[in-house]
């Protein structure tokens, strides 16, 4: 479980994160979204110790600067390429391990959990994005650790390593543990996170289950199709329901109820080909949440 | 009370073993490595060429220490401060400073280690150095070559001296965050800037640097490996010891205060 509490940083003249507070629940994977410039690598920096701010975060209760051999309970990559390009694979992993008494087993067992064994003695000067993604991961894997704290981890990887990544995750978090994990890649964020907290210009913008915050920041749609498209229409209309037409002839019911829609066409006897609910995407919820909180963007 | 000691001190512990690995499994430490030893016998091998039939513990003084005392820059201890900034530069440039202190966020466990491994190989490198150079010196000199107290007295300078050396390479590199100006400083300043004070200290207009020249670190510290008695600055031993140590004390604390409370 980590608890992070009023969560603050100031660069200058710009306040890059304001009184954050958020729980991040163990049994789920959870996504930490934004914009760019919104906060999250100085958030997730403020929460390890690695920058100076105020608030807490407690990881089982204990702020991850008292951590004697963090790597025992928690595992952290903030960035890809944080390796010395001619030291091999295996000595980099060594190296690390060797700050928390782990083994030269454990060093194996995360190059093979991560599919680098092969390349364990290359030089990862010479590894792809997606290789350098997995070498980090195999870094917080040393530990065997009850909780994964991943920066934008799904970058440089391939369809088959996101893939990979996205089942990793998943059945790391469905063994108890503690998975919270930023990434750009909504479509992705959508398949593997649980629940979210989401941020805009350092401050929180939501936080809860990720169907909840679709549900809180987009409408929902009734999609009905009927041979009587007239007779529907204005059936529909006064009964209230805000109505559109598209292009194909459907009509659309915003915010409409399923059922309702249903139970008005069949009491007047009125044949649908189609009746459906179009529900909105994680990034149709992210724009509308995030929309006022872009602090780079063109114009 | 015991246990935070006791977390403490394995905290060190875990930093020295990582430190450890850390300096062995990059190639430019060997490269160094090898340099300081290889350069160092040639250059000794060249003075001991020179030498005379008759024991001289002044010229085996020259001959152990690569002829610190004579040229402007100790050569050892040159290298094991480029190794003290490319231990430390590499962790700015390659974002190694962060990746370390997620398995070890005990900062001033990191400082003291770093300068405890550096402290080791400079001992390695001066000591290997010695026996070597004392051999070719031995091959060279046709029994010139005599062992005692006062040459055991300049070997300990220039081990104190590497050392020493080593740590402020470290300590303006945590400063500076950056290898390329610490070096060029490291490099500049005893090849030309001390010597530059030295020179215009000599003219009668400018006699008010010389209270300055005669207190320059880098000179203090040459005057540490000095064969003679009074060193170049005309200082003894024990003086350039103080004041070169003190000269890295005063860059160290600042550099590790600033490391503390870096923003990684």
């Amino acid at each position: 479980m980590i608890c992070a509490r009023g969560l603050d940083k100031w660069y200058g003249t710009t306040h890059a994160v304001q009184d954050l507070s958020f729980d991040v629940r163990p049994g789920v994977v959870t996504g930490f979204l934004g914009p760019n410039g919104a906060g999250k690598s100085t958030t997730l920096r403020l929460m390890l110790g690695l920058d100076r701010g105020d608030g807490s975060t407690l990881f089982d209760g204990v702020p991850f600067p008292q951590l004697r051999r963090p790597l025992r309970q928690i595992g952290a990559v903030l960035e890809a390429k944080a390796f010395h390009p001619t030291r091999r694979a295996r000595d980099h992993l060594r190296m690390l391990a060797a700050a928390n008494g782990l083994s030269a087993h454990r060093v194996d067992a995360a190059l093979d959990a991560v599919g680098l064994t092969e390349v364990a003695d290359d030089r990862p000067g010479t590894f792809s994005l997606g290789m350098s993604q997995r070498l980090g991961l195999a870094a917080a894997l040393l530990g065997d650790p009850h909780t994964l704290l991943l920066d934008e981890p799904a970058n440089g990887l391939d369809p088959h390593g996101i893939q990979w990544l996205r089942g990793f995750l998943r059945s790391f978090a469905a063994g108890g543990r503690t998975v919270f994990v930023s990434s750009h890649l909504l479509a992705e964020m959508a398949l593997m996170a649980d629940e979210l907290v989401v941020v805009g210009l350092g401050r929180l913008i939501a936080t809860g289950p990720v169907d909840d915050f679709i549900g809180r920041f987009t409408a929902r749609q009734v999609v009905v199709r009927s041979p009587r498209r007239a007779e529907l229409a204005e059936l529909l209309h006064r009964s209230g329901a805000q109505l559109s037409v598209e292009a194909d002839g459907a009509l659309q019911v915003a915010g409409g109820d399923l059922a309702a829609v249903g139970e008005l066409a069949a009491a007047h006897g009125l044949p649908l080909h189609e009746l459906s609910l179009r529900t909105a995407s994680l990034e149709d919820a992210f724009l509308e949440a995030t929309g006022g909180t872009v602090r780079f963007g063109a114009r | 009370m015991r246990s935070e000691r006791f977390g403490e001190l394995s905290g060190l512990v875990d930093a020295l073993r990582l430190e450890r690995v850390r300096l062995t499994t990059v190639r430019s430490t060997w490269v160094i490595v090898g340099t300081a030893l290889g350069l160092g016998v040639l250059v000794s091998a060249v003075i001991a060429s020179l030498g005379s039939v008759e024991r001289d513990p002044t010229l085996t003084s020259l001959v152990v220490t690569t002829g610190a005392d004579i040229t402007p820059l100790p050569f050892a201890a040159a290298m094991m401060g480029v190794l003290g900034v490319l231990s430390v530069g590499h962790d700015y440039r390659y974002g190694l400073a962060r990746a370390t202190l997620l398995v070890q966020p005990n900062r001033s466990a990191l400082v003291a280690a770093r300068l405890a491994v550096l402290t080791a190989v400079s001992v390695a490198v001066v000591s290997a150095g010695f026996a070597l150079n004392l051999a070719v010196g031995m091959l060279l000199s046709r029994g010139a070559m005599a062992l005692n107290s006062a040459v055991w007295g300049t070997f300990l300078g220039y081990l104190l001296l590497t050392v020493l050396w080593s740590w402020l390479g470290a300590a303006g590199t945590w400063l500076l965050r950056a290898t390329v100006p610490t070096l060029t400083i490291l490099l500049i300043v005893p090849l030309l800037v001390e010597p530059i004070i030295r020179m215009l200290a000599l003219l009668n207009e400018l006699s008010w640097l010389r209270p300055i020249a005669d207190w320059l670190p880098f000179t203090a510290g040459r005057a540490m490996a000095s064969a003679a008695s009074e060193g170049p600055g005309g200082m003894s031993q024990v003086t350039a010891g103080a004041v070169f140590g003190g000269f890295v004390l005063a860059v160290l604390i600042p550099a590790w205060l600033t490391f503390r409370r870096w923003d990684a």
